[in-house]
């Protein structure tokens, strides 16, 4: 039952996304604006199919129906609810069918805004990328990656359950949905540009319009990788929360790009340069999507995500190579228009810093790209094995994070075109001297390194920069009998806030890996330790038995609370799990995790323990969620609505008779 | 009368002018006061930084270290045995009052040159530090081709008709609702 409903949901969705492309494209090419305005309903249907397919597998997984493969191998009577739920992104072949449930979404969230320009060659053109795009991974569904295949041989009584680490902790239900979000997000923008080349109209349209398609999905990808961080911190027993692993590489490198394509689409928007720049790099975010999910899901690599093998690598890398060879193709063909009507005047201005800006982030990308697929290439050729690692990335990243918390600062007080050294210097002194005297705290609090010292100060200078302008923009907004609230929404107030999220990110970030201790300490019961200032006791084990798991606890003090690292065994399975536990707050994080305990440990057992203490890891995950806020605050909409309107002042005789606010609605 | 007046004017000129150099100075020597401030706080407070303790440098060590048994994940991040075994040989090593390097090198002759997660083919650190040079060489030659490059075409006769045109009947442009 579950399974035909399944099916007929994949076949579905396939159908109307076959039907969407053959009269989009009937339409585009025999000029017949009526078939164009058509194509779009399809969009709908598809999206029906894949909701009827994730309805009938979240059925099958919330009633334990073994008779699917998948849910045999990813559920078991025990699973609790929630995690039956999740199950659906547990294992790769629900992955997919989520992954094609938001991008079928996405598609017919954008057909539906803009239904009023549905005969639009461009519209029209952005949509049959888009079903093609749908079509590649609902046909996934129909081939290799099938959630509805059922079970081989006779139906199991029980199944075997989701991987330990994949039922233990709620972020399961964020982390996943989120980087999904993100990632698939970003294919409407690269429709859009697709569309735009194919059509011809390179102007500035197409970007203006897919800007908050682009703002909402890097917020998502950015909640997305950060929930991802906070996970790994809590689940995986080593007190980091990054390791460089190449699946998370595959999550930044897109996050990367996309933060670039951001900043350079207001140079193009204002003044409309790099626009060859831009295409290139929503080609290169997309791409880097797909190239993400090939590393995550072929298993050519090892990491701490590879939840799952499969053989569509080939499939994923095809797509991959079409995305590029389309956009790159198109680029090149239509590269007479793409030719800027201006240069950038003056490198010290807002498109200047930009250019630089985006840069960095190019260098960033290029340096996490490079030690991710560089292994790969070396196995491929010399069959030898080469381990790139923390010491690779953080030679070249820490000091490119650096260069980009300075311009963070500078920026945003950067006029266009040119800016008079005056002018910097007015709008930039007091933040100088609010960030000296952050320095100045540090040093006299007794903060000691070169790289800690500068981060803190440039950290303190970008907040400080980012806190003028939303003031700023807060005193102007009440002048003009606006609320203050006025002074937090829009792109250039939001965008201040994400500056402030990632400040906070930078400065937790820090604090986190500069100024950690960690020990390993043996107790017996009763003992009690003081470490880097925390009074740690250990007063002994104990068992907890739920009906997925059971887990001996350690159980401890630290500083008078309890806290109870584990060990767990899920659904009968041999080999047990720590399960860490933190003692958070604003200052530092006590992070504790068993090293190692006797197998079935008795009350009076002794127990190794590892203790992590990092300073201002909380601020990690408020950052990632101040920048997620800002994302989305600066895709509302702002005080212009239309950047068509005139940004500059009337002129002084025609006062009287524009006296009316600007930003009154017209 | 009339050199006196020329006198006081150039005198007023000349004070004027040199209060605004001095002013300027004074807005510049805020700004190199407060360089010298942040350069003197960073001497101080890199200058002296806490030699590596023991558990500094255990922490280290396990961080570039990299599990033998895994890929890519280091000995603090893994709880193979393996990795337990040879975190316990490095605490070990560390007591005995063995250098990292020497550390680093009992670890390589054990396991091999990959058992570091410090890449140890120049290739890879060369890659980055040649393709950003060369991007930035790059970047330089376009610029300067560009500044070569005239700007806009001038205006033709056709661009004058236009603007006149619209000089003439055109209104100027302002936001917000016209009466």
């Amino acid at each position: 039952m579950n399974a035909t409903l399944g099916h007929a949901g994949v076949l579905l969705s396939t159908l109307a996304a076959l039907a969407g492309i053959a009269t989009l494209a009937t339409g585009l090419l025999r000029h017949r604006p009526d078939l164009v305005a058509r194509g779009r309903t399809y969009s709908y249907v598809a999206l029906a199919g894949m909701v009827l397919a994730t309805f009938a597998l979240e059925r099958a997984l919330v009633t334990h129906d073994f008779s699917l493969a998948f849910v045999a191998a990813d559920n078991s009577r025990q699973t609790p609810l929630l995690f039956s739920v999740t199950g659906m992104w547990s294992g790769l072949q629900g992955s997919i069918l989520l992954w094609s449930l938001i991008l079928a979404g996405y598609v017919a969230f954008a057909a539906f805004h803009f239904r009023r320009r549905a005969a639009d060659p461009l519209v029209g053109w952005a949509l049959l990328v888009g079903l093609a795009i749908s079509c590649f991974f609902f046909c996934l569904m129909i081939g290799p990656t099938d959630p509805f295949a059922a079970t081989v041989g006779a139906i199991p009584a029980d199944g075997t359950g989701p991987n330990p680490l994949l039922q233990d902790n709620l972020l399961i239900a964020f982390h996943p949905v989120f980087l999904y979000l993100g990632f698939v997000g970003f294919t409407v923008p690269y429709a859009f540009a697709i569309a735009s080349l194919v059509t011809g109209r390179v102007g500035e349209g197409w970007l203006l319009e897919t800007r908050r398609f682009t703002v909402l999905a890097w917020a998502a990808l950015t909640l997305g990788i950060v929930l991802g961080a906070w996970w790994s911190y809590q689940e995986l027993g080593w007190g980091g929360f990054w390791g460089w692993d190449p699946v998370e590489n595959a999550a930044l490198l897109p996050w990367l790009t996309s933060t670039a394509y951001i900043h350079s689409a207001m140079v193009q928007e204002r003044r409309g340069l790099l626009r060859v720049w831009n295409i290139s790099l929503l080609v290169a975010t997309f791409s880097l999507t797909i190239l993400g999910t090939f590393l995550t899901r072929s298993g050519v690599t090892q990491s701490v995500h590879s939840f799952s093998d499969s053989d569509i690598g080939p499939a994923l890398i095809g797509l991959f190579a079409a995305v590029v060879a389309v956009g790159v193709g198109l680029i090149g063909w239509r590269g007479d228009r793409l030719r800027a009507p201006g240069s950038i005047d003056s490198p010290v201005s807002r498109e200047g810093a930009f250019l630089v800006n985006n840069l960095l982030f190019a260098a960033f990308a290029a340096v996490v790209l490079l030690g991710t697929v560089f292994p790969l290439f070396v196995q491929a050729i010399d069959q030898q094995s080469l381990t790139i690692g923390r010491p690779f990335f953080d030679a070249f990243t820490v000091p490119l994070g650096i260069a980009l918390l300075f311009f963070m600062s500078v920026a945003p007080v950067l006029p266009w075109r040119k800016a008079a050294p005056g002018v910097l210097r007015r709008r930039l002194a007091v933040p100088a001297w609010i960030a000296v005297a952050v320095l100045l705290a540090c040093v006299a609090g007794g903060v000691r390194g070169l790289t800690p010292l500068v981060a803190f100060g440039l950290g303190a200078f970008a907040a400080a920069v980012a806190g003028r302008q939303l003031v700023l923009a807060a005193v102007a907004a009440h002048r003009r009998g606006l609320g203050l609230w006025r002074g937090i929404v829009g792109r250039a107030n939001g965008g201040m806030i994400v500056h402030i999220g990632i400040v906070v990110i930078a400065v937790g970030m820090t604090g986190a890996t500069s100024f950690a201790h960690s020990t390993q300490t043996s107790f017996r019961p009763g003992e009690s330790v003081v470490f880097d200032g925390h009074d740690l006791r250990f007063l002994g084990w104990r068992k907890v038995v739920t009906p997925s798991e059971v887990a001996s606890e350690a159980v401890f003090t630290v500083d008078g609370a309890r806290f109870s690292p584990g060990i767990g065994t899920f659904n009968g399975s041999l080999e047990g799990t720590p399960i860490p536990a933190v003692d958070s707050s604003v200052v530092d994080d006590v992070y504790l995790s068993i090293a190692s305990a006797p197998s079935s440990p008795r009350p009076g057992d002794g127990v190794t323990l590892d203790v992590y203490v990092q300073p201002l890891v909380l601020w990690l995950w408020v950052g990632g969620g101040i920048t997620a806020a800002g994302g989305v605050l600066s895709a509302l909409p702002g005080r212009r609505r239309r950047p068509t309107d005139p940004v500059s002042v009337p002129i002084p005789e025609m006062l009287d008779e524009v006296a009316v606010p600007a930003g009154a609605p017209s | 009368m009339t050199t006196d007046a020329t006198t006081a004017g150039s005198l007023v000129t000349r004070q004027s002018r040199g209060r605004d150099l001095a002013g300027i100075l004074a807005r510049r020597s805020s700004w190199l006061v407060l360089a010298a401030v942040v350069v003197a706080l960073l001497a101080l407070g890199s200058v002296h930084p806490a030699p590596p303790t023991r558990a500094s440098r255990i922490s280290y060590l396990d961080s570039v270290i990299k599990c033998p048994v895994c890929d890519n994940i280091s000995l603090a991040q893994s709880d193979a045995q393996q990795a337990q075994d040879l975190r316990a040989v490095v605490v070990q090593m560390v007591d005995a009052g063995r250098s990292n390097r020497e550390i680093e090198q009992y670890v390589v002759a054990q396991f091999g040159t990959d058992e570091l997660l410090r890449p140890s083919n120049p290739v890879i650190w060369l890659l980055p530090i040649c393709g950003g040079a060369g991007a930035l060489a790059a970047l330089a030659v376009a610029l300067v081709r560009r500044r070569h490059v005239t700007g806009p075409p001038a205006a033709d006769a056709a661009d004058e008709a236009l603007v006149s045109a619209s000089r003439a009947g055109a209104r100027p442009v302002a936001s917000g609702p016209r009466p």
